[in-house]
């Protein structure tokens, strides 16, 4: 009972696909999985897996040829798919909030950015001119900006990319969210900024107790900062399971291949980098069986026939992959 | 500090500019054939006297060094053939204040419709309204000014009388404006289309609606003045051309305006009229343009000077 009430979210089978002239195309299919107050839940795979759809679905903030087709999205109890748009705003920004990938295109570049940070608390909250300003500074300090007041008076052009992503950090913890989505928010930056804006989200995540979706492409991310991890492939999760479970007992291919292509400095110089053959399947036309099995180094007969099933291993680690069945079934 | 030194910048080449097209248009003008007294019914005699009156049996050179020496003081001469004698400053003032009384208001209604036009386009690609405001705003742009202007005459004056032709008759002012503004209105339009267009799909509009902002803000707040920025850069040259009228609705309309003199000046070889109001015409242009950089970079924080 008490587990049910710590869940803040919940994405029951849900199932998105983008129209274009060619036909469907299945980002999403069948997606389920609960997220829970205080969580850092991360979800990892190629581009094209379905990761930031599935994620961007939350605040209903897929492209315009997108339709969620079936599913729910419950967010402490209510369903975001159903709501009206004014309550789609009153939620955004302010309840769950999200930062994306490039920081460079993701703020308007005409605006400075005490207009920016001011907009959404000007939205949200109740607070009066001078008190927002207090909070705007407060904001850029707890971002890690130096010298706040200047830089609020700065355009976006005048900040560097990892600077940008800070602002746009503040921005999304503005109105103190209860969920922070992060799409990617390292991708395009440094490594070395990389690693500040991660140790950032951390250092937050246990000021402010909020709960993170981590979306990301390279698991040597998410290693330290997630609670559990969630793997997809072709918009479906292949293997759910706590952090330590996909890193050291991971029990899909995937899972595998992908562990193997992340670059480890510890690793023996000769040794080459493992890259997972072949391409992602084509989401237009929706083959039977498992869609990694032509890439899969263990597929069996009833690997291109039938879809496997997301299998319980443990409590909380589950795996889609027909070869486990033995390790099931015992 | 930067900003003043970038204008005077700009004025000094303005006036290069201002120079070589002056020289230019001197040189070019007395290459054409004739002169500005062949169509006096006048004997060979007294037209020899007033060529020699007007120092027009000098060299070239000797005539474009006193008309340069002459405009350093502010002295455009005097028209030779339109209005005989009278100072070429004046006769540009005068007409000028007509044309831009029709500019003015040509330029608002083409600026707003065009904007708005864009707009209702933009945020209904492919739909009913924007296929209309394409096939529309084609016609507009492809259409030459005096076919607008006869149809407008047509049927508006002739048919069913409701505007006068005349333009010195109240409301006579109405043709010439729409005729004015109808290019600008339509290349606006499909200008604005455009930028909205791209606009729409840029990162931060996205990341205006994950902030909770409403469409109508992120639409017009955010899209809108992103997408101005183009149409910014076509005002300048726009302006300008719409301030000193258009040849063609000033001919038709018989508004006494700049652009009709323009016209007939070339036509009648008025050396002074020509060159007085190619000078006028120039020194618009890149004084508009100055304006709108200046504009721009208000508008648009990431564009420096230099």
């Amino acid at each position: 009972m008490e587990e049910q009430l710590n869940v803040m979210l919940e994405v029951k089978n849900l199932a998105v696909s983008f129209y274009n002239k060619s036909g469907e195309i299945q980002a999403v299919r069948d997606v389920s999985y609960q997220l829970k107050k205080g969580e850092v839940l991360g979800i990892v795979g190629e581009s094209g897996s379905g990761k930031s759809v599935s994620s961007h679905c939350i605040l209903r903030l897929i492209p315009d040829n997108g339709k969620v087709r079936s599913g729910e999205i419950l967010f402490e109890g209510k369903d975001i798919l159903k709501m009206s748009q004014k309550e789609m705003q009153n939620l955004r920004g302010n309840r769950i909030s999200m930062i994306f990938q490039d920081p460079m295109t993701a703020l308007d570049p005409l605006f400075t950015v005490e207009y920016q940070l001011n907009e959404s608390l000007k939205k949200h909250t109740g607070m009066g001119s001078a008190e927002r300003k207090k909070r705007m500074v407060e904001l850029l300090e707890l971002v890690g900006i130096n010298q706040p007041e200047r830089r609020l008076k700065q355009y976006p052009h005048e900040l560097s990319g990892g600077m940008r992503q800070r602002v746009m950090i503040a921005i999304a913890l503005s109105c103190s969210p209860n969920l922070l989505i992060a799409d990617e928010p390292t991708t395009a930056l440094d490594v070395t900024i990389q690693a500040q804006i991660i140790d950032l989200l951390k250092e937050l995540k246990e000021k402010l107790g909020m709960a993170i979706i981590f979306i990301t492409h390279d698991l040597g991310v998410v290693s330290d900062i997630c609670d559990r991890i969630i793997v997809m492939y072709a918009g479906k999760i292949v293997e759910e399971g706590t952090s330590r479970e996909i890193f050291y007992q991971h029990r899909h291919p995937y899972t595998q291949g992908l562990l193997e292509s992340v670059p480890d400095i510890g690793k023996d110089q000769n040794e080459r980098l493992k890259p997972i053959k072949g391409n992602p399947p084509d989401m237009s036309s929706v083959k039977p069986g498992c869609a990694f099995a032509p890439r899969c180094r263990e597929a069996m007969r009833i690997c291109v026939r039938e879809e496997p099933p997301l299998m319980e291993l443990s409590e909380g680690h589950c795996a889609a992959c027909w070869g486990l069945l033995g390790a099931v079934e015992k | 500090m930067q900003t003043i030194q970038y204008i005077i910048k700009r004025v000094i080449l303005a006036l290069v500019s201002l120079f070589a097209i002056v020289t230019m248009t001197f040189f070019l003008m007395n290459l054409m054939p004739g002169d500005p007294f062949m169509s006096e019914k006048a004997s060979e005699e007294s037209r020899a006297i007033l060529i020699a009156k007007y120092g027009l049996d000098q060299p070239v050179y000797v005539q474009y060094g006193r008309y340069l020496k002459n405009l350093a003081k502010g002295d455009m001469g005097t028209s030779y053939v339109l209005q005989k004698g009278r100072d070429v400053s004046q006769i540009i003032t005068e007409s000028f204040q007509t044309s831009m009384k029709l500019g003015i208001r040509a330029l608002i209604l083409a600026v707003i419709v065009g904007i708005i036009l864009g707009c209702v386009s933009g945020l209904n690609k492919d739909k009913l309204p924007d296929s209309i405001i394409r096939i529309v705003t084609s016609i507009g742009i492809s259409m030459p000014g005096y076919v607008i202007a006869s149809i407008l005459m047509l049927v508006l004056a002739v048919r069913l009388g409701i505007l006068p032709v005349s333009f010195n008759r109240p409301g006579g002012a109405v043709m010439p404006i729409i005729v004015l503004a109808t290019y600008p209105t339509c290349y606006l339009a499909r200008l604005t289309r455009a930028s909205i267009l791209e606009v729409m799909n840029q990162d931060y509009l996205r990341t205006e609606r994950a902030k909770g902002m409403s469409e109508l803000v992120v639409v017009f707040v955010h899209a809108l003045k992103n997408s101005l920025i183009p149409v910014i850069t076509y005002l300048g040259p726009l302006t300008a051309s719409i301030l000193t009228g258009g040849f063609v609705a000033e001919s038709v309309f018989n508004v006494p305006g700049l652009g009709r003199y323009f016209v007939s000046s070339i036509s009648s070889r008025d050396y002074t009229m020509i060159m007085g109001i190619t000078i006028f015409y120039s020194a618009l242009i890149v004084f508009m343009n100055l304006l709108c950089d200046i504009l721009y970079k208000i508008v648009d924080p990431r564009i420096k000077f230099d």
